[in-house]
Formats: C-alpha cells, sequence, structure tokens
C-alpha cells in the first residue's frame, strides 16, 4: 500500500512538472514579445549563467535588454514541444517556434529550435537554459533559397546564422553515407 | 493540495487547453452551434448582451461578412469566409480557483475569403475560463487583439492601422498596449 502510495505521487509529481514546463515555453513567448522583462528572467533559475558569462537574473535582464532592442513588433508562435524528466528536479525539452520579427522596413520569420534544460526549486520549474538553433531567417518577400547561408536577419545581435540541420549528428551520418547525394 | 485535488487540477488544465483548438475547430467548420457550445450559457459579451445566441448572431455576422475598409487595396471588404485556418499555440493558463481560470493564446490565421482574397493574421486572444457541472467554458466573449492582418506576400510594417474589426489587415493594438512593451522603450512618462 505504502509502496503505491508512493508511486502515485510520483506520477502525479511527473504530470505536474509537464504541466508546468509547459507553461514555461508560452509564459516565455508571452513575456518577450511584450518585452516584460521582469517576468522573462523570473522564468529562470535565480543563478542562471547569461552567454556572455554573467550570472543571475539581474545580468540576464542586461543581456536580454541589449538583445531585444534591434526590433520592435515580434511574435513568437510556438508548437511541438518535447519534455523529458530526467530525475525529480531536471527536465530537459525542445520547443519550435515560428517568431516573426519588425526589423526596420524587413518583417523577418525566423524558424528555429529552443534547446531547453529546466529545474525545479522549492517545488517550482524553472529554465536553467535555453539555447536557439536556427533553421533559416527571412523577409516574408525573400525566398530563403536565395540568402547566403539562408539567413537574413541584419543586426541580430544574438544569433548570426542558422545551424540546422547540418548540426544534427544524424543528419549528417544519413548524408555522408551517400556522399554525392548531399544536397548542400 | 490533496491528491484528489491535484489530479483535478491536473485535468482540469487539459480541458481549458482543449478549449482554443476546439474553437479553431468548430470556426473553420462554420458550425456556430458547435462554437458557441464552447461558451458558458451566460456568457457576457463586449457589449454587455449575454448568452449564447446573442454571441451566436456576433460569429454569424462576422462569418458573412469580413468588414470593409480593408487596407489591402484589391480585394473587397464584405465578402465572408470561405476558408479559417487559426492554428493556435503558446496557451498560458492561471487558475484562480478550481472552477475558475483565466488564459492568453497566441494564433496565426490563414483566411480566404468568399471572393477568393486571402489574408493572414497574428492575434493573441485574452480569455477567461468557468468550470459548469464540471466542464469547461469560455466564461466571456474572447478578446481579440490583433497585432497585424496582411495580404499574402505583404509586409505589415507600413500598413495603416486596422481598426479591427472595422479592417482585417492593417497594423493591431499590439504590442504597443501593453504597459511593459511601453516602458521597454522608454514611452510610459
Amino acid at each position: 500500500m505504502a509502496a503505491a502510495e508512493t508511486d502515485l505521487e510520483t506520477r502525479l509529481q511527473a504530470l505536474e512538472a509537464y504541466e508546468q514546463i509547459r507553461q514555461l515555453a508560452a509564459r516565455y513567448a508571452h513575456a518577450l514579445d511584450s518585452r516584460d522583462i521582469d517576468a522573462l528572467t523570473g522564468l529562470f533559475v535565480e543563478d542562471v549563467r547569461t552567454a556572455d558569462g554573467g550570472v543571475g537574473r539581474g545580468a540576464l535582464a542586461s543581456w536580454f535588454d541589449a538583445v531585444l532592442r534591434p526590433f520592435t513588433t515580434t511574435f513568437h508562435l510556438i508548437g511541438n514541444h518535447i519534455i523529458d524528466l530526467v530525475d525529480e528536479q531536471h527536465a530537459t525539452g525542445i520547443v519550435y517556434c515560428r517568431p516573426e520579427h519588425e526589423v526596420g522596413d524587413l518583417w523577418i520569420v525566423m524558424p528555429l529550435q529552443y534547446w531547453d534544460r529546466y529545474e525545479q526549486r522549492d517545488g517550482a520549474w524553472y529554465f536553467r537554459s535555453r539555447s536557439i538553433h536556427a533553421f533559416y531567417a527571412a523577409d516574408v518577400l525573400e525566398n530563403p533559397a536565395t540568402l547566403p547561408g539562408r539567413f537574413h536577419f541584419p543586426g541580430n545581435p544574438m544569433l548570426t546564422q542558422a545551424d540546422l540541420p547540418e548540426r544534427w549528428e544524424s543528419w549528417q551520418r544519413f548524408w555522408a553515407a551517400d556522399p554525392t547525394a548531399d544536397p548542400r | 493540495m490533496s491528491t484528489a485535488e491535484r489530479l483535478d487540477a491536473l485535468v482540469s488544465a487539459q480541458q481549458v487547453r482543449d478549449l482554443p483548438p476546439r474553437y479553431a475547430a468548430a470556426y473553420a467548420r462554420l458550425d456556430l452551434d458547435e462554437l458557441v457550445r464552447l461558451y458558458a450559457p451566460d456568457v457576457e459579451l463586449h457589449d454587455g448582451r449575454r448568452g449564447r445566441q446573442a454571441l451566436r448572431d456576433h460569429f454569424e455576422r462576422g462569418m458573412r461578412s469580413t468588414g470593409v475598409g480593408s487596407a489591402d487595396g484589391g480585394s473587397t471588404g464584405g465578402a465572408g469566409l470561405h476558408t479559417v485556418i487559426l492554428h493556435t499555440g503558446d496557451h498560458l493558463i492561471d487558475f484562480a480557483g478550481p472552477d475558475s481560470a483565466q488564459g492568453s493564446v497566441y494564433c496565426l490565421g490563414e483566411m480566404q475569403r468568399t471572393d477568393g482574397s486571402w489574408y493572414r493574421q497574428t492575434i493573441i486572444y485574452t480569455d477567461a475560463y468557468t468550470r459548469l457541472d464540471g466542464s469547461w467554458y469560455f466564461a466571456r466573449q474572447r478578446r481579440h487583439e490583433l497585432v497585424y492582418g496582411a495580404p499574402p506576400l505583404t509586409r505589415p510594417n507600413q500598413l495603416p492601422a486596422a481598426n479591427w474589426p472595422a479592417s482585417q489587415t492593417g497594423r493591431g493594438t499590439l504590442p504597443g498596449r501593453w504597459p511593459s512593451w511601453q516602458r521597454f522603450w522608454g514611452a510610459d512618462a
């Protein structure tokens, strides 16, 4: 009986973890598009590390502030959220996003994946880290095939190239098996 | 929370999450009865009217005419809806109690009018949900805020204000209406 109750508690906690982590991704998009930096940084663990070597939500707020100035309107539509629970305090995930950015006179679409790590602190789940991996970036009037590196996003301080699908080892292996068919 | 309450909250979250996709599917089929069944029977409309019949009338008007004064020069305002693709995501849900919640939902819409013209819209819905007799419903008319609407192969940047629902295309009320947006750009002084 006691074992069954423990099992039930474990399964309930897993469902609650999935639910909270799914919410993290939605809250991130809302906070980002509304430029609510406090809400955005509050989604991360308090000892979050920034890409430029800082630590903490204050450092992350400064980092986001600089990163978000080069564009005005943004719209981050997400989906395809995969969540893998590692243990009771850790999880990893992948989220697809098809964000649109107003960049001066351009309107840039940049389909991407977020590669996430989540961590539970005091019963609540947070982002430990998010990294961005783009498939391409192109203005709505542009054909990605005509863009160098299929990437046109002037002034983006965070991302300068599209690294998917080439970054995937399985993708490399697939085409390495038949080099003559390499589409690149 | 007890185990039963925690399970109940998880089931509620799933049922609430289903509402926007159900709305999208019913809207695409132009199934007015199915659409208004997603709302509480005493649903409140923006104009203060109440009830599913008033909401049904509202939806039917919107489906039969997409409004006049479209900013997409060429396609006629006034034509009804032929194809409605509402792709929703980003569903943020906050529970106020076991039977009440609020939420916000992103939507990328692609629509074709009965005159053949297409437009796309980026929309953020703000919702209230209520549980009645064990089922979750939209508690009030969904607040629909446009980021932009645009004809195909058109940059939204230079479009005039849509003043939705007067026009389906043009710049919307977001992101400018968000207080956090104004603070970020220092425009709240």
